[in-house]
């Protein structure tokens, strides 16, 4: 069995919070996202429509809140070591040995929907960093598993979401 | 999908029966283009999603679709199901297997890429005061073969309320 490539300080992140940020839910951003998937549902751009709808106001399409699920720094594999969402509260990082990443998984439990308007707190946590030894061409992986909570204003939650991503070697 | 100016449809609990395909899906041809949107759009600007050297060295032999695109369409068939009055509770997704858009930089073989995202009524109930329909639901690519699997639960309105 070769050395474990998650050292002391990277498993010491398991159950750690990695950082919060806000985000600011806009309506013209929802409708460039529902715009680049081709979806045209009225829900995500036509307000005379929300407001028949039990919703009243336009809502973010269900993916959109994924894309704040993981935060990375650096993210690219030109820019060489990967650090993981620091956040805007803080420098605390993450720093990953390898530089390669694929996306392993998203889920997404949604309290209520997401709309236009909110400003929402977004708390990332790490909540478990395994190991696996891939196909060749993938080598060493680290799977890095990650939740976060997206609160309003008042503190209630509205979404939480988990993310697998695949941190790998390369060989 | 729905039209600029036409109401989505509505589709009520009583209508969706356990184990039968879902009443919506949708068709999608990834090109390098929409993934360059989507880029632009989510901000997920890895290059492995539009830079095909880049791509090629590193695991992949051609460019991929965003694994979170692949999620943003589940998203989208669920909110279809969910219509105007309905609401999307829970989206998830794995990405067991790549998927490579209709592939037109210069070099690159050409893949026929059409998708289709999909799904099956799992469970049906009803929780506080909700009417709840679990689906599976997952992309499929040309070949037939399921690359995303994956769940999804609405909430949904009853006739006659």
């Amino acid at each position: 069995m070769a050395e474990s490539v998650i050292t002391d300080e990277m498993r010491a992140w398991i159950g750690r919070e990695l950082g919060s940020y806000t985000i600011e839910i806009e309506r013209e951003p929802i409708r460039r996202w529902a715009e680049a998937i081709g979806d045209a549902n009225p829900i995500f751009h036509d307000q005379e429509y929300a407001k028949t709808t039990r919703h009243g106001t336009l809502i973010a399409p269900p993916g959109m809140i994924s894309n704040y699920g993981f935060s990375l720094e650096g993210h690219g594999g030109r820019m060489g070591g990967l650090r993981v969402a620091p956040g805007d509260d803080g420098r605390r990082t993450l720093v990953m040995p390898f530089k390669l990443i694929l996306n392993g998984g998203n889920d997404v439990e949604y309290v209520r929907p997401v709309k236009a308007g909110d400003v929402l707190r977004a708390t990332s946590s790490i909540v478990d960093l395994t190991e696996r030894q891939g196909r060749p061409g993938i080598g060493r992986m680290i799977i890095q598993t990650t939740e976060t909570v997206f609160k309003d204003m008042q503190g209630r939650v509205v979404a939480k979401a988990r993310n697998t991503l695949l941190h790998y070697e390369g060989k | 999908m729905t039209t600029t100016g036409a109401r989505p449809k509505q589709y009520y609990f009583e209508d969706l029966e356990v184990g039968k395909e879902l009443p919506v899906s949708l068709k999608k041809k990834p090109t390098p283009r929409q993934l360059v949107q989507w880029a632009g759009a989510s901000g997920d600007f890895y290059e492995i999603h539009y830079d095909l050297p880049f791509a090629q060295s590193t695991a992949l032999q051609n460019i991929i679709v965003h694994g979170a695109l692949k999620f943003a369409w589940l998203g989208q068939l669920m909110s279809d199901l969910a219509g105007p009055d309905g609401l999307v509770k829970k989206v998830g997704c794995s990405y067991r297997g790549m998927d490579e858009p209709d592939n037109l930089i210069s070099g690159a073989r050409h893949v026929p890429s059409e998708v289709t995202i999909k799904g099956t009524v799992k469970r049906k109930w009803k929780e506080q005061g909700e009417n709840l329909v679990e689906c599976d639901m997952w992309l499929e690519n040309a070949k037939g073969e399921k690359t995303t699997p994956g769940t999804g639960l609405v909430a949904l309105p009853a006739r006659g309320r």
